[in-house]
């Protein structure tokens, strides 16, 4: 239900990080967990709805729908920061959801009103899921 | 004065300066603000002073099209009419619905909010709620622990709602109206046919009768119809002797743009954390005002959408709430008992309390203007109620503008909560498609009929004129919301009042 908290995907990624022998297997982990974990979609809803909610936008967008190319929208043109490339990602990807949402660049997937960042990052977390 | 026309001697005639048919909302309005001016008010009920299913009767019909009501009890036939089981939602109409909007067809009123404006005020005290204070402003400088939610006004703006103390009018202005000595208050006195000259330009009397098997007939300078929108259009489609499609009705416009409120559960907000937004919610017998989520004109305009409003209540309790078309029913005594019986359990504590409380996630109440519709309408059905009079169908027809508009309201909802960062907005499923022009079952009016005599300049598009008088018949005036020319997204009551009230004064410098 929705109001199961998504959370425990973040929590899972910490403990991954802090878990001899998963810590961070390649700079990219940290940078797909950062780019598809939409941050206040996943205090509100659960992993399944998450998912729905990726698939319904790639249903929508299936041009887009393709890991390679949602990491590079959802990322746009990140300065390189070294060793890890989720630094700073974060920021920019909450500022690019409220200016998506001020700027009207939203859409509608399962009924959630999401700015596209947010909804192209659910597109992302299911695309990932899928193929682990 | 009180005059049981069931003690009349059979085909009395009773004689006065205007004449007013129907004593709900409207028609005591009108008769209150005549008191003592020396005029001779017929005032013509045709129940008692309590509720009657017997006399509910007269009010039963078909309905076809989108989902409705029963007929039957969804408006009250006595004295007080259907104030008797009224919620008690009082708000003002916007600027914005009443011009012209090229996106709405056939809209536009002949008359602006400021001609209504000093009316309000007087509205306001008939359902005690002193002179009305609609500014959100007013509403957050007095209770400082009202917080309104961080939303661009430019986009979404806090419409307020005030809150009657549920005043029935049956109960409220029986005994001025009965003391009176100019307002001669007949009750059990049904009016069958609206009688008229030869060529139609005028009323010369109506039939009164009841079940007791009595006629009357009323004569008066000036008759006003205060019935509600149903029977306001069924009375006039029925009165066809000398027109043969009904009064008024030269251009087939009588009965056409029925128009209700769409209410119905729309969507949730959720939050990552519980905020209390006792601004926006009501508990009923507590709640003296509350503001709903509304659209700037502006933005209607730039987004082609209809007015409406959407209400917040705590998802917890209200998840479980049957939408209240499933559970109308079809015993008007039911819908009156309905209120007493909250009371008591607002009484007994029994009733949840929502407002100060923080809650996580809320629900969202569509309250949607429908646009005007001609295909929307009241006609004539050939079965007759016990008085011989047909009997009222109602068809009542959507159109996809009023599904776009209640999507295109929450996706500007949930962008501002996007940007205000409270939280997401989700739409239930029946609005997740775009294309999807289908109606969920959940999908009730607000019981707020309107339009059926609709107001407009030219006599082809609209019944009545600036003056509620009907364009082809120079004594016969129509009062209360089946004047509206658009329904706007405000509950009826307050407005329809102050359109009487200025019926009222209009007709004072004829008489």
């Amino acid at each position: 239900m929705e109001r199961r908290r998504f959370v425990f995907l973040s929590a899972l990624g910490a403990a991954a990080l802090a878990t001899p022998g998963l810590h961070c297997t390649t700079p990219n982990a940290a940078l797909d967990k950062t780019l598809s974990i939409p941050d206040m979609l996943s205090h509100l809803a659960d992993e399944a709805t998450i998912r729905e909610a990726g698939v319904a936008y790639g249903s929508k967008m299936p041009g887009e729908y393709n890991v390679a190319l949602l990491e590079k929208l959802l990322a746009g043109n990140a300065p390189n920061t070294g060793s890890d490339p989720s630094a700073g990602i974060s920021s920019r990807l909450a500022a690019n959801i409220k200016d998506g949402f001020m700027r009207g660049n939203t859409v509608v997937v399962k009924g959630w009103v999401l700015s596209v960042t947010e909804a192209r990052q659910c597109a992302l977390y299911t695309l990932i899921k899928k193929t682990n | 004065m009180h005059i049981d026309a069931r003690e009349l001697p059979n085909n009395s005639l009773i004689e006065g300066d205007i004449c007013i048919i129907g004593a709900g909302a409207a028609g005591i309005s009108i008769a209150i603000d005549w008191l003592n001016t020396g005029h001779k008010v017929i005032l013509l009920e045709g129940g008692g002073f309590e509720v009657d299913e017997t006399l509910q009767d007269l009010y039963r019909g078909k309905t076809t099209g989108q989902r409705y009501y029963p007929l039957k009890s969804a408006r009250l036939h006595y004295f007080g009419g259907t104030t008797g089981h009224w919620g008690g939602y009082c708000a003002t109409l916007d600027d914005i619905d009443f011009v012209k909007r090229d996106w709405v067809p056939l809209s536009g009123w002949p008359i602006s909010r400021k001609d209504i404006d000093p009316y309000y005020p007087l509205a306001g005290k008939m359902v005690e709620i002193g002179p009305g204070e609609f500014e959100d402003t007013y509403w957050l400088e007095k209770d400082k622990s009202l917080l309104p939610l961080v939303f661009d006004t430019k986009v979404v703006w806090n419409k307020m709602w005030q809150f009657s103390p549920f005043t029935r009018f049956g109960d409220k202005y029986r005994d001025a109206i009965v003391n009176a000595k100019n307002v001669h208050l007949y009750t059990y006195a049904n009016v069958t046919d609206i009688m008229a000259n030869e060529n139609a330009s005028s009323i010369t009397g109506v039939t009164v009768k009841n079940l007791q098997g009595k006629t009357h007939t009323v004569r008066a300078k000036y008759f006003v119809l205060a019935c509600c929108a149903i029977q306001n259009a069924r009375l006039l489609l029925a009165s066809n002797k000398q027109a043969p499609n009904g009064l008024g009705n030269d251009h087939d416009i009588v009965g056409r743009h029925f128009m209700d409120h769409l209410e119905v559960n729309s969507a949730n907000i959720l939050l990552p954390a519980p905020l209390p937004l006792k601004f926006y919610l009501n508990d009923p017998f507590v709640t003296k005002a509350r503001a709903e989520l509304a659209i700037t004109g502006e933005v209607q305009r730039q987004h082609g959408m209809l007015n409406g409003t959407v209400a917040l209540s705590p998802l917890e309790l209200v998840k479980n709430d049957p939408p209240m078309i499933d559970f109308f029913p079809d015993s008007a005594t039911k819908t009156v008992q309905h209120w007493p019986y909250l009371e008591k359990m607002f009484k007994a504590g029994k009733l949840p309390a929502s407002a100060g409380t923080p809650f996580k996630a809320y629900r969202c109440f569509t309250r949607m203007e429908q646009s005007p519709n001609p295909e929307s309408r009241v006609t004539l059905d050939t079965e007759k109620d016990a008085l011989g009079v047909p009997r009222a169908n109602l068809h009542w027809k959507l159109t996809r503008l009023e599904k776009t508009s209640i999507r295109k309201l929450h996706i500007l909802i949930g962008q501002q909560a996007g940007i205000s960062g409270i939280g997401r907005l989700r739409m239930m499923d029946w609005l997740d498609d775009e294309n999807d022009n289908n109606w969920p079952e959940t999908l009730g009016g607000g019981w707020h009929h309107m339009g059926t005599t609709r107001m407009h300049d030219d006599p082809k598009q609209g019944v009545v004129d600036s003056n509620c008088k009907i364009h082809s018949i120079n004594n016969l005036f129509a009062a209360g919301s089946s004047c509206f020319t658009t329904s706007g997204a405000a509950n009826p009551t307050l407005t329809l009042i102050a359109l009487t009230l200025r019926l009222s004064d209009h007709l004072k410098t004829l008489v």
